[in-house]
């Protein structure tokens, strides 16, 4: 967890990571202040309710002012930089599961399941013959638990439904 | 109590036992499953127990309701994924301690406080249902209001270490984000921007594991290049040791079984906010201790599983007495006692099937250590397995926990999103567990306090017009001014 590791900066979050959290604020806090001026007014909204759009107004408001209260103190302290991670593996594994949730709707969960699961393990240094294995005992297990047990309808792979019909 | 006393032996027998035990087990199972929550548990279990004699049927369900809580802090604390909401404070000191390699040392203290804590609860349950669910019942909406606000500057405060400011920005985060879709007073569409998708909201459970599972194995996968990964080791198996433990923090397992019994015994708060109550009890409480809070830290095991399971069990006082469940999971186990005719109020108690109903949720407790012994031991394996294993397995279970609530790809797409954002938030040094509180919390702040203001045809002093919510705003106020006091000492030093 992210306690774990606080280093005492004051509470307005550490140097190397201030940029892109003082954007996430400003950005999130522009987002939802600017779009509760479009939740309408409901007919059956009673005159002692301050709306549905009050609390966002607030909330937004909070995030705006936090950012931009982050943002001065740190342009104060000439401490923003952008964060540099050279670091490529997570990267790939982030494109990974992205291609892999991607695929599910088209290619059925089973399918991209075993290409992921052979090629995230082969991306994490497991050996080839072992991701195979393992990755055919969590589909198994996944299929035992998730379809047998529970009935729950994994995504199928919609060519095979296509020739079906 | 004698009636109790008397109930209790007609409970062991082999029909009632051992369908008891499998259920329960069950419930371990489903619980500790990334996204197959508590109340999917005593859900799934209703249909078999139909096919049973009365009392077994009673067992297992009320056995799984227990259990569930319980199960969801093991991938808590080997995986960092909560298995069930209440189980997101515990995950804070526990999976420290699982990076520390006494992972199965907190699972066993957990499971010793979640039994000891659920036996207390019921034991509280049995005395103090009437006076309690009174209490309960008296409380109004500004008073849940402030409750719930409470519980979240609590929470805040403690989660957010030294970084309260960013804390409270990432609830304020979470907030927002559980406004979306439609508004629960006059269902108006809230930040849906013409998405039919996003008209039924940020589904919290794939918000969840996604934060805190899929974030964490990007986060692994980045420390494999970087340095040593932080490995998750099993560690060692001291019963006596855990035992030790739970008895040098007994003050602590004492105060966070009363902020259970009693946060639990409001309908509407659940055992998510008393575990996190108690959990920022515990840390105000312990000015020597609170620097390793969130650290690995034993008070921030304790104090949350003792109020988790507590809570569950108090959650029965308004349901017993005047029929109102305090949760999902309690509104189905009153829907199994209405099919066999156990209507809630003053008969229940006097007919005896009151007695009968508590020896059942007294000696779940107990056998909740052999199920959970098994659950601790199954999962301890798992964890050996080589960590490019487990990541993919954690994806893999994200994926078909996020999609197998509801059945939607969009709630996979969701814990994506949130995964990403959970990840770029820990590089930024932002808390997780105070946006996860924003979302829990925040919906019903929104709703006691609009409630409240129409209630009282929006005349605003009224919010602090009742005893009880002036005290917690007191309280709430006082938590503000400590915190952001701590944080200027701190900035000065």
């Amino acid at each position: 967890m992210s306690v774990s590791n606080q280093s005492g900066d004051g509470g307005a979050g550490s140097p190397e990571s201030s940029q892109s959290s003082v954007l996430l604020w400003l950005i999130s806090g522009s987002v939802f202040f600017g779009a509760s001026f479009q939740i309408g007014t409901p007919l059956i909204q009673s005159k002692y309710d301050p709306g549905p759009s009050f609390i966002s107004m607030v909330l937004g408001i909070i995030l705006l002012v936090g950012g931009g209260g982050i943002w001065v103190a740190r342009f104060i302290a000439k401490k923003l930089r952008r964060a540099n991670s050279s670091n490529q593996r997570p990267i790939k594994m982030i494109g990974l599961v992205l291609s892999y949730i991607a695929s599910i709707p088209f290619i059925g969960f089973h399918i991209a399941t075993l290409v992921f699961g052979i090629a995230s393990m082969n991306i994490l240094r497991v050996s080839p013959k072992l991701s195979c294995i393992a990755t055919a005992v969590l589909m198994l297990v996944v299929h035992l638990v998730f379809v047998e047990m529970f009935g729950i309808q994994l995504p199928k792979f919609s060519l095979l439904e296509y020739f079906r019909a | 109590m004698i009636e109790l006393l008397e109930a209790i032996p007609s409970l062991f027998s082999l029909q009632i036992l051992v369908p008891w035990l499998l259920a329960m087990v069950f419930g371990i199972f489903v619980g500790s499953t990334p996204g197959l929550t508590a109340t999917m548990a005593v859900a799934l279990i209703v249909p078999f127990s139909y096919s049973l004699e009365k009392e077994a049927a009673l067992a297992m369900v009320i056995g799984v309701s227990f259990t569930a809580i319980f199960a969801g802090d093991i991938p808590a604390t080997f995986l960092r994924i909560p298995g069930t909401p209440a189980s997101a404070a515990a995950t804070l000191d526990a999976h420290e301690l699982a990076k520390k390699g006494q992972g199965r040392q907190a699972l066993l203290v957990n499971l010793l406080c979640s039994a000891l804590g659920g036996v207390g609860g019921v034991i509280l349950l049995m005395y103090i249902s009437p006076a309690l669910a009174k209490v309960a019942v008296g409380f109004g909406a500004f008073d849940y209001f402030w409750l719930c606000l409470l519980g979240l500057i609590l929470g805040v405060s403690v989660s957010s270490g030294r970084r309260p400011t960013l804390g409270l920005l990432a609830a304020s985060l979470g907030f927002a984000f559980a406004m979306i879709g439609r508004d629960p007073l006059t269902n108006q569409e809230r930040f849906t921007f013409g998405l039919s998708s996003l008209e039924e909201g940020v589904r919290f459970i794939p918000a969840m594991i996604g934060l805190f599972g899929m974030s964490e194995v990007f986060r692994a996968v980045g420390n494999m290049e970087r340095r040593r990964p932080d490995r998750i080791k099993a560690g060692p198996f001291r019963i006596i040791r855990s035992l030790g433990l739970v008895l040098r923090h007994f003050p602590t397992f004492i105060q966070s079984l009363l902020t259970g019994t009693i946060v639990g015994a409001l309908p509407g708060a659940g055992a998510d906010v008393a575990a996190w109550g108690a959990y920022g009890i515990s840390e105000k409480t312990s000015p020597k201790e609170s620097g390793n809070f969130g650290k690995g830290e034993w008070k921030g095991v304790i104090a949350p599983t003792s109020a988790n399971n507590a809570a569950v069990a108090s959650a029965w006082i308004p349901a017993l007495v005047f029929g109102i469940p305090g949760d999902a999971v309690t509104a189905i186990v009153l829907g199994v006692f209405l099919v066999y005719d156990i209507t809630p109020g003053v008969e229940l108690f006097s007919s005896g099937q009151g007695s009968f109903i508590f020896a059942i949720a007294l000696v779940t407790q107990l056998l909740l250590i052999p199920a959970g012994l098994i659950g601790i031991q199954f999962f301890s394996q798992l964890v050996r397995l080589p960590r490019g294993m487990v990541l993919t397995s954690v994806v893999v279970f994200s994926v078909v926990g996020a999609f197998a609530m509801h059945n939607s790809m969009v709630d996979v797409w969701v814990m994506l999103a949130f995964g990403l954002l959970g990840l770029r938030l820990e590089n930024a040094k932002v808390p997780l567990a105070p946006l996860i509180l924003g979302m829990i919390l925040g919906p019903k702040v929104e709703v006691y306090l609009r409630q409240g203001l129409i209630a009282a045809n929006g005349d605003v002093s009224e919010i602090v017009a009742s005893s009880v919510s002036m005290v917690l705003a007191g309280v709430f106020i006082l938590t503000v001014i400590l915190t952001m006091s701590r944080q200027l000492v701190r900035k000065e030093r």
